[in-house]
């Protein structure tokens, strides 16, 4: 009897969360529409929902020219990318922070980040601008640094998490000198301000071309990091309780190592090195959802992708030149955090 | 059920831990492994379990090797804080993970049999509580119904009733031992305490360095096997209390050998 009545329960649990995901979503879906209304050029909600109408019908109107391009090939693009990228980077903090059994963990700790950066600014420095070659660029050397960051681990036969850890910091220090060099050798009048507005990151001059590049590898990587999300539970148990539960540990930290690298390195190459949403969106989760990464890893997604389309929105609109996006969202997660680590009474 | 056989272990080649471990167990009985701390306990819990793999000799579980066996091993590790505080339902549920394809995630027949495990041990009311917000007898609890959620055959405990105050310790060895006995299966567990060893288990594997007994609690446990594997003098006393037949093990001096007359040693050292 006692067990009848607690299956509800937890029946009630399962609907709690999918309701909560619904709620999410709804939010990420208001975010975008409102987000395409507000920049410089004003567009009225009704012209907004016309133009769409239009496009549905495949009719044009001659006195919404501007605003049609302005809607297609300028903000939704960029709203798109910049929710795609949010998803990314938190889904891949709330996992690795459950492999490494560290909530301080973020998407760059083995490397990639600094290993895409690296590949752009080489990008940049050969062909003087951030076209294709810039972004495959991007995304090599951030797969590469990972590659190089897994390959020292080896080198120990007890794969225990600080190795991991200790390995990325190599690889980091390695790629951010290289980077340097890069900015020491880079042309001063063009080349070294591009690059270093690339390191900031920024979702201006996106277009459909950029969305159709990173849109593939992130959401192979968020399925996949998706599909393992109960087993992360036991690999943040440490690996010898992983293994005595009967799993083999090793296996499922690759496969979520190499899909969390796959999301990060193609958001590194659509918007440069964007930092804080990845182990911020996951805090707020579990101090929201729980701690359980069957709920973690999509609630974070969700809310990850909405905060970033929110900040990408106050990038463009807060002043006339763009604030790059990597400074917003360290300007408003740092003090975010400061507030939630103060509410949590220092337990993190 | 458990037979080991000529098992060694050595964390370098040069020097194995492990010397030679042969014992069997049978169905519904418990196994306590003692001796001095460093001496390979944890290290023979794990060879059992097949993390660290025998480099001689093997051990079997129902004529399995255990590597093979492995789904059938409960490990009950020591009550530790987790990373992230999972509630102990969610906890519990983990114990099922092994009965679970990679991408799959629990269904309502895991939580059901984790809510039996939950209420095998008596803490189905903590269902919902944080993991990190319990006492170390209620941690305890909790990894041993995650263990049992996994319905094994063999259950290892490493020092389960270690941190705990008196009352919780009679706790858990009265758990460990009804389940035993009740869900025949076997046990094997570290203990530092002798009379819980004579309380509880059926047989005593008393190892040090280089060597090891087998047998029955009170016939491992004399005055001769205390002192050679401890160095501490000690008896077994015999007593009627409330008109029970009850034997207490007790501890008396740090024995002395003969050539360090008057000195107390720090480290007992076995002569291989």
């Amino acid at each position: 009897m006692i067990l009848a009545k607690k299956d509800i329960k937890s029946m009630d649990g399962q609907k709690r969360i999918a309701n909560k995901l619904l709620a999410l979503f709804g939010l990420l879906i208001v975010v975008m529409i409102l987000s395409l209304f507000l920049g410089r050029y004003s567009i009225r909600p009704d012209e907004v929902v016309r133009l769409f109408k239009g496009r549905m019908l495949l009719e044009s109107y001659s006195d919404l020219k501007v605003a049609e391009h302005i809607i297609f090939d300028v903000r939704l693009p960029r709203v798109l990318i910049a929710a795609l990228v949010g998803a990314g980077l938190s889904i891949v903090g709330a996992s690795l922070q459950g492999i490494f059994q560290n909530p301080l963990v973020s998407p760059d700790i083995l490397g990639v980040s600094s290993g895409a950066g690296f590949g752009a600014a080489l990008g940049i420095l050969l062909t003087s601008g951030a076209g294709l070659i810039t972004a495959g660029l991007s995304f090599f050397f951030g797969l590469l640094s990972v590659l190089l960051t897994l390959s020292l681990v080896r080198v120990k036969e007890h794969s225990q998490t600080m190795s991991y850890i200790l390995a990325g910091i190599i690889v980091t220090s390695v790629f951010t000198a290289l980077t340097s060099l890069i900015k020491y050798v880079a042309d001063t009048e063009d080349q070294l301000p591009s690059i270093i507005f690339w390191l900031m990151g920024s979702f201006a001059n996106k277009n459909f071309d950029d969305l159709q590049l990173i849109i593939a590898p992130i959401l192979i990587g968020i399925l996949g990091l998706t599909a393992l999300r109960w087993r992360l539970n036991i690999l943040s148990l440490g690996d010898e309780e992983a293994f005595s539960l009967g799993i083999n540990p090793k296996r499922i930290r690759i496969a979520a190592i190499l899909f969390s690298t796959v999301i990060t390195a193609a958001c590194v190459m659509a918007s440069g090195i964007i930092g804080w949403v990845g182990l911020v969106i996951p805090h707020i989760c579990r101090q929201l959802f729980g701690v359980e990464h069957d709920t973690l890893l999509p609630t974070s997604s969700l809310l990850g992708a909405s905060f970033m389309v929110i900040v990408d929105c106050a990038a463009r609109n807060l002043t006339s030149a763009e604030i790059p996006i990597g400074i917003l969202t360290a300007l408003i997660g740092a003090p975010f955090f400061a507030l939630i680590y103060s509410r949590m009474k220092g337990e993190v | 059920m458990l037979q080991v056989k000529g098992g060694s272990f050595g964390y370098t080649p040069e020097k194995a831990i492990l010397n030679n471990i042969t014992f069997t167990l049978k169905e519904r009985e418990i196994l306590a492994v003692m001796g001095p701390n460093g001496v390979g306990k944890t290290t023979l819990l794990k060879c059992l379990m097949g993390i660290l793999k025998w480099q001689s000799g093997h051990s079997k579980l129902d004529g399995k090797d255990s590597s093979e066996a492995r789904i059938k091993i409960g490990y009950v590790p020591q009550a530790h804080q987790f990373s992230f505080p999972y509630s102990v339902l969610d906890m519990v549920v983990f114990g099922r993970a092994k009965y679970m394809s990679v991408f799959a995630t629990p269904g309502k027949e895991d939580y059901r049999i984790a809510k039996e495990a939950l209420e095998e041990v008596g803490i189905l009311h903590l269902s919902d509580k944080s993991c990190n917000r319990l006492s170390g007898g209620q941690l305890q609890m909790v990894l041993i119904a995650r263990a049992l959620a996994g319905e094994p055959r063999l259950l290892i405990l490493d020092e389960p009733e270690s941190h705990l105050d008196f009352y919780n310790q009679l706790t858990i060895l009265e758990i460990i031992k009804r389940l035993t006995k009740e869900k025949k299966i076997a046990c094997v567990m570290n203990t530092h305490y002798p009379n819980h060893a004579i309380k509880v288990a059926d047989q005593v594997l008393l190892l040090n360095d280089c060597k090891s007994v087998f047998g029955k609690p009170i016939e491992v446990l004399t005055q001769e096997n205390v002192r050679a594997y401890f160095g501490v003098d000690s008896a077994i006393v015999r007593t009627r209390i409330l008109g029970k037949e009850i034997s207490t093990f007790v501890i008396l001096n740090q024995s002395l050998s003969e050539n360090e007359p008057g000195g107390a040693r720090i480290e007992h050292k076995i002569v291989c």
